[in-house]
């Protein structure tokens, strides 16, 4: 794993002049919005503005979000095309109405629109947490939380985690590659084999992982992990007051939307 | 029993947040190659039932989190634990992203309550009940968000869910605690009770705080009377003590070796002069460290604040990877830095001077992951300089580095003794190029320090005692003087320590220059004319280039190059282990693509640089009963193997032990072991003697070299030129492809293509070939050589 990479992409677009902290209230607005709203109108424009904003305030090509966000393709078309069948038949979704006859069963507007919705939503979601991906740098996260008041210690915890993934990644493919050489599960079936070397690896990646953490603790506390609370970075962090304040706008508007949703008419739990 | 306390309960030190990241980080990997996203969402192909089926398994994804739990004792744990999995996946690409923080917070925060609700019995209840809840909580989670209450009968599959989730979680949860179990049978430290319930580290005696001694002027760190324990309830039994009653005192601007065997207590002493014992880890300890810092007198290290004391005395520890913890290396030069609250300028102007005295300064915006094993070892060095403590303790800088990049560091230590007037402590078993430059040596035996000395005392003292029963290395040359001086031949009553002090001294000794010298050209007594190993056009894209050459049985060849340059993959790919190159690569005829992976191991065997890699038991016996069962031996001759083994590998008294919890030097020995009961006709192994002690390396190579007379052929990546001259019969020189097949004393005497490949000659060569005008790289025909030229 020599050539991991991280998936930020360098640009000087809207959206990486922004404040990472100002990036994760929108993303927190249209995950909140996406996942509890059950408009179909809703839905698409979420959807449409979230695409148009990655792919015009990015500076980032759609075949950068192609590459990496094609892998969830086969399951939003299984979500959308099998939970119809099974759609619990609240009228507040769309008409009874039969659009499309099946051999299975016979599918209404409200099956379909329902289907619709959960494909948008995680289209949404997806493509919002891509966008955030690749135009936020994780130590400007780090940093901007951090200057927030955030305790460093927990912000930089994930900065470490990707320092330490492509080492890990290699220690998996080492000990995948020691069991095949020393035959682990000689004369097993093939589940059996399986389920033991999965074993074998979880193990030996935690003891050899795990035994290395108080060198990695000692290296921080030696080096004054956080022991100063107004620390300060070499880094000019990304931000600008006017995206913060409609960043802040945006999930108003979110709450708003929200707490008018919540309403017996528009709620479709199936009870 | 102490009160609970809810706040201590989620609040973390350094070492719990580093464990919560190991384990995120350890889920996230497991997750991609568990495949476990997808499995989760097949199930969705099957509605509300397979919300059900998934129900079960979902539990699994919450073991190694609270594993967190049971080691560090603390409910945070596993709160920063899935934070770190979510945001790895995040950052790394991962279109879940923000589904996946949803789907992790939200059900672990449910699961962590558990602990203060329980009050932290601790017992496997607790974990079983914890995943569990977490499991139920996950359930509810992908309800929500996967439209699961909009299904017909949505909400009864939601209850049907969460309650098969809660009987998943408990069979988990179960499991859970049991893996926990297991990793500190294997090593992993634990704290054993809560954080709330724990007292504070106990100062036995903290000494005086001011050191008044006459003539400490020119110290900056003294020790006195100083005993360490690593568990306080020893600390009555002085025999117990990891560091026993030491004495030292340094001097401003000195490189000092703190020099000993494995096991000896070198880095135990380290980490006490550092403070990270006992002041952060813990440990009873009797007696004083004195620092000073700055200007100051010296002070006990316990009356300086705890800021003062990393700013005094500071480390670099044996692999650079382990301390990497940015980045980019411009953040990683400015992380100490930040923390200390320095002036964004001043810091600029610190990285600046830091990076252009390590050479890094074209590397500043470079992600640390791809920088090679040399530049790591400088970016550390060089986020040291940027701090600019007073001691720097520096353990086996040299070890992963070629011999150029030794010499390298070696200088650079150099220039900060002579411009930084700081002092070293160096500890290092690379002896031919550290004795030149210390200024004194510190033994440790037995948790005991002696000394100090200058290099040539000590090897007068000593003399070959510091090899044969220290188990220590010492230089070549010197060893050369001290074998020769057993024969009656003494050259001076120093003894040199660099290759032209012994050729200066024993210039006017040699009358007969040997005139013609023909060595042995290769171990040829087994050799055969059929190859073992047959390679043709062998190409991998931009790192190895049409490769072609025989290998026999009975050869003992070395691999040798600069860091980086292909090595390990070269053995990986003959080894039969990675298939990505064109050309071909035959064994006994048979392309070895071709053949089975299994009929192939039968004749290859693979030894790890890191032993650990390759073990696959709970035990030593059955790490080398494993490898026989194959054979189809009755009970009583695996039985009797097993024990023949052990006994020549000389672990028969360590055969019930974790083969985790060994020794780095048995954990060698063990690797090798399950690798030969096989009797595989080819064996490769990468770096045999990486961080062992002269002892421990020579039982190695002996061993090797054994198998190798009785025809095995025995093929070894290294950067030691010491084991190379000694014991190869045969060496390859790669830079891009092949650029030197022949004998060690030929390639050392080739100095273009030492540089190419950034190689050096031992002492050995050197000596024999200036003093006596030949190339030789065996210790004993130079002895007899030399004998002969009196």
């Amino acid at each position: 794993m020599d050539n991991f990479q991280l998936s930020y992409q360098q640009r000087d677009s809207f959206m990486h002049q922004m404040s990472p902290y100002t990036k994760l209230l929108i993303i927190l607005s249209i995950s909140c919005v996406a996942i509890f709203n059950t408009s179909i109108y809703v839905a698409s424009s979420l959807f449409l503005i979230t695409l148009l904003s990655a792919l015009f305030l990015t500076k980032i090509s759609f075949r950068v979000y192609w590459g990496f966000g094609k892998i969830v393709l086969p399951f939003v078309i299984i979500i959308s095309t099998v939970f119809p069948f099974f759609y619990g038949g609240q009228a507040s979704m769309g008409s009874e109405e039969i659009a499309i006859s099946t051999p299975i069963k016979d599918l209404s507007w409200a099956a379909i629109t329902f289907g619709a919705l959960l494909g948008l939503r995680f289209l949404t979601l997806c493509l919002a947490g891509l966008t955030f991906a690749f135009t936020t740098h994780p130590s400007d996260l780090v940093q901007n939380l951090s200057e927030r008041g955030w305790d460093y210690r927990y912000v930089h915890a994930p900065v470490l985690g990707l320092i330490l993934f492509p080492r890990f990644i290699k220690l998996a493919l080492d000990i995948l590659l020691s069991q095949k050489v020393r035959n682990l599960g000689y004369g097993m079936t093939s589940i059996r084999l399986k389920l033991l070397r999965f074993r074998h690896l979880v193990f030996a990646m935690l003891v050899l992982g795990l035994r290395n953490g108080q060198v990695q603790a000692m290296a921080l506390d030696v080096r004054g992990y956080a022991a100063k609370k107004d620390r300060t970075y070499i880094r000019k962090s990304p931000g600008n007051a006017f995206t913060e304040r409609l960043a802040k706008f945006i999930l108003l508007l979110s709450i708003v939307y929200l707490i008018y949703h919540f309403n017996p008419e528009f709620m479709q739990w199936n009870i | 029993m102490r009160k609970y306390s809810l706040s201590k309960d989620f609040s973390l030190d350094t070492m719990d947040i580093v464990i919560a990241v190991l384990l995120g980080v350890c889920q996230a990997v497991v997750e991609i190659f568990g495949l476990l996203g997808f499995l989760e969402r097949t199930v969705w192909a099957a509605g509300p039932i397979g919300f059900a089926i998934y129900a079960f398994y979902n539990g699994t994804t919450w073991i190694l989190i609270f594993i967190g739990a049971y080691l560090r004792k603390r409910a945070m744990v596993p709160v920063l634990a899935v934070t770190v999995t979510a945001l790895v996946r995040w950052f790394s690409g991962d279109p879940d992203g923000p589904i996946l923080l949803f789907y992790a917070l939200f059900p672990v925060s449910f699961g962590v309550l558990v602990f203060p609700l329980m009050r932290w019995h601790g017992r496997a209840f607790l974990y079983v009940l914890a995943v569990a809840v977490t499991s139920v909580a996950n359930q509810c989670a992908l309800f929500i968000g996967q439209g699961g209450f909009q299904l017909a009968d949505g909400t009864y599959w939601a209850i049907v869910s969460m309650s098969i989730a809660s009987v998943g979680g408990s069979i988990w949860g179960l499991i859970t605690w049991y893996l926990a179990r297991g990793l500190v049978v294997a090593g992993v430290s634990a704290v054993e009770i809560p954080p709330s319930l724990e007292s504070e580290n106990d100062v036995i005696d903290d000494g005086n705080v001011k050191y008044d001694e006459v003539g400490s002027e020119d110290l900056v760190l003294a020790i006195k009377d100083y005993s360490f324990w690593f568990d306080k309830k020893d600390s009555e039994d002085f025999n117990k003590a990891q560091l026993k009653g030491i004495n030292l005192k340094l001097k401003k601007a000195s490189i000092n070796l703190l020099i000993g065997e494995s096991g000896s207590g070198k880095s135990t002493l380290a980490l006490n002069i550092l403070g990270v014992y006992p002041d952060y880890y813990g440990g009873a300890y009797k007696g004083s460290v004195f620092l000073r810092s700055d200007q100051s007198s010296l002070r006990a290290r316990t009356a300086l604040p705890k800021l003062e004391r990393f700013k005094t005395v500071n480390i670099v520890f044996q692999n650079p990877e382990d301390q990497m913890v940015c980045l980019t290396v411009e953040e990683e030069v400015a992380f100490a830095l930040e923390n200390y609250g320095r002036d964004k300028d001043d810091m600029m102007a610190e990285i600046n001077k830091a990076l252009a005295w390590v050479g890094l300064e074209s590397a500043r915006y470079k992600d640390v992951n791809i920088l090679s094993a040399g530049e790591k070892q400088r970016l550390v060095l060089a986020s040291m300089i940027a701090l600019k403590p007073t001691i720097l303790i520096l353990d086996e800088p040299t070890s992963n580095l070629d011999p150029v990049g030794k010499t390298e560091i070696l200088n650079l230590i150099e220039r900060l003794r002579d411009e930084f007037s700081m002092t070293i402590i160096l500890i290092e078993h690379e002896v031919d190029k550290v004795f030149p430059i210390i200024d004194e040596i510190h033994l440790i035996m037995d948790f005991e320090i002696h000394g100090p000395y200058t290099p040539k005392a000590f090897l007068n003292k000593y003399g070959l005692d510091a090899r044969d029963k220290l188990g220590l290395w010492i230089p070549q040359c010197s060893e050369l003087e001290l074998l020769l001086m057993n024969e009656g031949i003494s050259l001076s009553d120093d003894i040199a320590i660099e290759p032209h002090d012994f050729i200066k001294k024993s210039r006017e000794l040699i009358i007969h220059p040997p005139s013609q010298y023909n060595p042995e050209s290769s171990n040829l007594s087994t050799r055969n004319d059929n190859a073992a190993l047959s390679i043709r056009g062998l190409s991998v894209p931009d790192i190895l280039s049409d490769i072609e050459l025989d290998m026999f049985s009975g050869e003992m060849i070395a691999i040798t190059g600069a860091n980086g340059i292909g090595k390990s993959l070269f053995g990986s790919i003959i080894a039969g282990l990675n298939a990505s190159y064109t050309g071909s690569v035959n064994l006994y005829g048979n392309d070895i693509r071709k053949m089975g992976f299994e009929s192939l191991m039968k004749e290859i065997s693979f030894i790890f640089q890191i032993p650990e890699k390759q073990f696959v038991k709970g035990t030593v016996y059955e790490e080398i009963e494993h490898g026989l069962i194959i054979q189809g031996l009755t009970a009583y001759e695996l039985e009797t193997k097993v024990e023949e083994i052990l006994n020549l590998v000389n672990l028969s008294d360590r055969k019930d032990a974790s083969p985790y919890i060994l020794s780095h030097g048995q954990k060698r020995r063990l690797s090798v072991a399950c690798m030969i009961v096989s009797n595989p006709r080819i064996i490769v192994l990468d770096e045999p003697t990486f961080g062992q002690d002269h002892r421990q390396a020579m039982h190695l190579m002996v061993l090797l070299k054994r198998l190798s007379d009785q025809g095995t052929l025995v093929i070894f990546i290294t950067n030691d030129m010491k084991i190379v001259g000694e014991y190869a019969s045969r060496v390859l020189a790669i830079h891009k492809s092949i650029v030197f097949d022949g004998q060690p004393r030929m390639l050392f005497s080739n100095k273009q293509i030492m540089d190419q490949c950034a190689l050096e000659p031992t002492s050995i060569f050197q000596i024999a070939h200036q003093l006596l005008g030949i190339a030789e790289t065996k210790q004993d025909n130079v002895i007899k050589l030399f004998r002969e030229s009196l």
